[in-house]
């Protein structure tokens, strides 16, 4: 029984993005599943937007990553040393 | 004109037969700009625009940014649009009476395009579950590679530093 509603569940989360992987290799854009191509893949190699629209995003993203990463991890920063300075809880 | 609620919305042919004036989409990314212009060679339907129809239709919200942008310098001409149903929302671009069509890189120069936003433009608007599929794989392909590399790197370091 636990065993059925663990399937049905793990069905409901994973099954649009076995759907989404399969609807990659399809060889048609509006038609249904024919046969595997990865055409799209290529497309979308190529696509300016596609690729312009990635690089903003990572620029964005390794970014605010490094800022973080210095903001939390410099030496001299408020929460350096002791946690009760921040208002977080002291674990020692 | 039962269907049209403004003069603006008049100048939307199936409004006169009661159809309501559709959202109109896309017109201020790149993306849209793009497919835009390549479907202008069949647009569904198209009618000239003038300063008064601009200045009547401009303060709706996504308009704002367009038509402060490229469309406030172009001459007038005319509106083409291409609605792929009768629910979906309409896919309207604009291009000059000597054929000028906005550039799609300046007429999305009001919006930063991120990759969320091409994959929300490719499912959703475009309607092309292929591309989008396969934009989407190859993200989580790049990410699961970033990981898989540094977690290489951290592991070989730790071996090398363990005694």
């Amino acid at each position: 029984m636990l065993r059925g509603y663990a399937t049905i569940i793990y069905l409901f989360l994973y099954a649009p993005i076995a759907l989404i992987v399969l609807f990659s290799f399809n060889a048609q854009q509006r038609q249904r599943f024919q046969h595997f191509a990865v055409l799209w893949y290529g497309k979308a190699a190529h696509n300016t937007f596609v690729i312009e629209a990635l690089e903003n995003s990572a620029i964005v993203a390794s970014t605010s990553a490094s800022l973080a990463t210095i903001m939390g991890t410099w030496p001299h920063s408020p929460c350096s040393g002791s946690k009760d300075r921040c208002g977080l809880p002291s674990t020692a | 004109m039962p269907g049209c609620s403004s003069w603006a919305d008049a100048a939307y042919p199936p409004c006169w037969a009661g159809s309501d004036f559709p959202s109109i989409r896309l017109i201020n990314t790149p993306g849209g700009a793009h497919r835009h212009r390549l479907r202008l060679s069949a647009p569904s339907w198209s009618f000239p625009y003038s300063s008064a129809w601009k200045s009547s239709i401009a303060p709706a919200g996504s308009f704002r940014g367009f038509w402060g942008g490229p469309l406030g310098h172009l001459p007038p001409g005319h509106v083409a649009a291409v609605g792929r149903r009768a629910s979906s929302p309409l896919h309207a671009g604009f291009h000059s009476a000597d054929g000028r069509v906005p550039d799609p890189q300046a007429a999305g120069r009001c919006k930063v395009f991120f990759i969320g936003n091409a994959l929300v433009d490719l499912f959703l608007q475009s309607l092309n579950w292929p591309f989008g599929s396969a934009c989407a794989v190859a993200l989580v392909a790049i990410m699961v590679g970033t990981i898989s590399l540094y977690l290489r790197i951290t592991r070989a370091q730790a071996s090398a530093t363990s005694p």
